[in-house]
């Protein structure tokens, strides 16, 4: 049974890899690629790291594993808060290969904060604000620190203060590959190294090639670096979460809401959905979450149970204006998308984006369009992944739910009844 | 755990090493998350359920055997009990843990030194001065518990972490669900929601 080198590059898009790859600028990259290895595939809605990378942990959807976004809300009291590993109820790959008494490594995987007890090494990613908190076995800590590792760069540099900003980028990538070298030797079957780095960049340079271009350079050296390490009798599968793609403009669907007279305040200029009014009728959660204010369900709840089908279908009418003039791609109901334990806790209503037109959930905007600061935005259908000498289904049929099986299949390792997942694997 | 039964937090430790303090505060938490919860400390059950009651180890043991029954009675009844008693001997808590079953068996573990150090209530000075007998740490054992769920070091730990520790230790044994405060401080809240906002996440 061979073991697997998984290395996860967030939020890296495969036409943008191609592209680079034409113009020459990531040679060893390219040298990876065997042909049927290499394919452009689908990321989840909403498309965000932490759902996307936590359906690649459990090989389900958000409905099986109840994570819906960096944000979420709990109805009834309301509360707003920031969902973690804790909301992730499910088992993970690594406890998965963990139980059939294999070793996993892991360093950086989105969602896995705080770490899980596998057997072997799990240090959280960017969820975290601690390395002491932030690892399995609590032991390694200073191991770490000792090597540089650091757990997230401040993305806020990037707009105050650009060349410490790429300083720690570089750091940041330096400390992960110093993890490699220093626990590769250890004992392991699975070994997972994520690099958060990518998504920093494209958010704030995916409009800039000749930055874009200076940073890819030196990430392929730096993946030619990782597999020095990497040793020969490991399989190697390398991949992504989401595409990207520079924003045109914000699209503001709390105002819209507000407009269409659905969604009110109890004062004038509210800084949180904690002042919703009770008469409120739908509300939404970046990106593009809708919620509609059910009685019984959330805290002030307006619309009767019973006439939920026949509200939810009338906001599906309405949003259809957006679809028509080209604002939103795609209106999905819940049951659409998703399935399992967690359904409940889902939005009610999904609103897939156009790439180039992010959508916000601000509450405090005038207008229904605008700009901020951030470039780049998600997109669903331009991850990539690249499982060297392997043959994956093609192009755009299989998302990223559809990979855990595969692992499990290539590591030995039983599936577990409730992973839904068909497998990427021709 | 039979959903309609509560289950038993046992603390014990020398004393001084943190039993009280961190009931009190565990009790408030589990309180919050919606439990009915009733502490038996030491000291108020020797008031009451064990007055007259001495240190010799058969006294000390009848305390602890009448504190787990009257646990057991609660706990049957859906209530989550927190005791607060040094329990020295490990035998008598292998008793209640095999009566109480849902048993969670916290250590609060202090170097004695620094329990001598706190000395709460001015015993271990009288102790050290001859003036009472049979003090647990001083002239009376402690056995520290071999295989206890959780170890809180409160010499090392703040009140804080030590309870954190035993939520989480519920939330994996299944006895408590997680709430979304289980993982962050405020203080890390507000450095992750800043990243998050930085990054147009939020
Ligand atoms: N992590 C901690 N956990 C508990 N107590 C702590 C901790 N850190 C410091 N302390 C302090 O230690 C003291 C513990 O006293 P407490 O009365 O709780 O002890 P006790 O074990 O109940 O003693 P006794 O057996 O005499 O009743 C308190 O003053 C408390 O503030
Ligand atoms: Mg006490």
């Amino acid at each position: 049974m061979k073991r697997l080198f998984i290395l996860s590059i967030d939020g890296v898009p495969y036409s943008l890899l191609t592209s680079l790859i034409d113009m020459g600028v990531m040679p060893f990259f390219k040298s990876l690629i065997t042909e049927k290895g290499f394919r452009r595939y689908n990321s989840v809605l909403p498309t965000i790291s932490s759902v996307a990378w936590a359906s690649f942990m459990t090989g389900k959807n958000p409905g099986a594993h109840g994570i819906f976004g960096f944000i979420d809300r709990r109805p009834s009291p309301f509360k707003l808060y920031l969902p973690t590993g804790k909301n992730l109820r499910s088992k993970t790959l690594f406890e998965i290969v963990s139980d059939a008494g294999k070793r996993t490594i892991s360093f950086n995987v989105p969602m896995t904060t705080p770490p899980r007890k596998v057997n072997g090494v799990m240090v959280s990613g960017f969820l975290s604000t601690k390395l002491h908190s932030a690892v399995h076995p609590p032991e390694i800590a200073q191991k770490l620190e000792y090597i540089g590792y650091i757990i997230d760069v401040d993305p806020s540099l990037a707009l105050k203060d650009e060349s410490t900003f790429w300083k720690q980028v570089y750091n940041a990538l330096e400390g992960r590959k110093n993890a490699v070298k220093t626990f590769i030797g250890q004992e392991w079957d699975m070994f997972m190294l994520h690099i958060m780095e990518t998504d920093r960049v494209n958010h704030f340079y995916i409009h800039n090639p000749e930055k874009l271009h200076s940073f890819y350079t030196e990430l392929d050296h730096y993946i030619k670096g990782i597999f020095e390490y990497i040793p020969d009798d490991a399989d190697v599968l390398l991949l992504s979460d989401h595409g990207f793609c520079s924003i045109e403009k914000e699209f503001y669907v709390n105002t819209y809401l507000s407009r269409k007279g659905l969604l009110k305040f109890k004062v004038e200029d509210p800084k949180s959905l904690n002042e919703m009014d009770s008469s409120t009728i739908a509300y939404s959660l970046i990106p593009g979450r809708i919620y509609l204010n059910l009685k019984g369900r959330e805290e002030m709840g307006s619309i009767p149970q019973g006439d939920y089908n026949r509200v939810r279908n009338e906001i599906v009418d309405m949003l259809g204006e957006l679809v028509d003039n080209g604002i939103i791609k795609r209106v999905w109901l819940k049951e659409e998308l998703y399935s399992g334990p967690f359904l409940d806790e889902a939005p009610d209503i999904i609103l897939e984006p156009f790439d180039g037109i992010d959508i916000k959930g601000d509450i405090n905007r005038k207008e229904l369009f605008g700009k901020s600061s951030i470039k780049g935005m998600h997109t669903l259908e331009d991850a990539f992944i690249l499982w060297i000498g392997k043959e994956l289904k093609g192009n755009n049929s299989f998302s990223i739910i559809d990979i855990a099986s595969s692992i499990l299949d290539e590591l030995g390792v039983g599936r577990p009844p409730d992973m839904e997942a068909s497998g990427c694997l021709a | 755990m039979n959903r309609n039964e509560g289950f038993v937090v046992w603390f014990t430790g020398l004393p001084s090493s943190g039993k009280s303090t961190l009931a009190q505060r565990l009790k408030d938490e589990l309180i919050k998350r919606g439990f009915r919860v009733e502490v038996l400390d030491g000291d108020v059950v020797r008031e009451h359920i064990s007055r007259g009651l001495g240190f010799s180890k058969e006294d000390r043991d009848e305390n602890i055997r009448r504190i787990y029954h009257v646990a057991y009675l609660l706990k049957r009844n859906g209530v989550v009990v927190i005791t607060a008693a040094i329990s020295p001997y490990r035998e008598i808590r292998q008793e209640a843990r095999e009566l109480l079953k849902d048993f969670v068996e916290v250590y609060a573990s202090c170097p004695v030194e620094k329990c001598i150090e706190r000395d709460v209530k001015g015993m271990y000075k009288k102790a050290l001065a001859g003036e009472i007998k049979n003090f647990t740490g001083i002239d009376d054992p402690y056995e520290p518990p071999e295989n206890p769920e959780v170890i809180c070091e409160t010499d090392k730990e703040t009140v804080e972490e030590s309870v954190k520790k035993i939520i989480n230790k519920l939330i994996e044994m299944g006895y408590i669900e997680p709430t979304d405060e289980d993982v962050y401080t405020e203080e890390e809240e507000e450095i992750i929601k800043k990243r998050l906002e930085d990054l147009g996440y939020i």
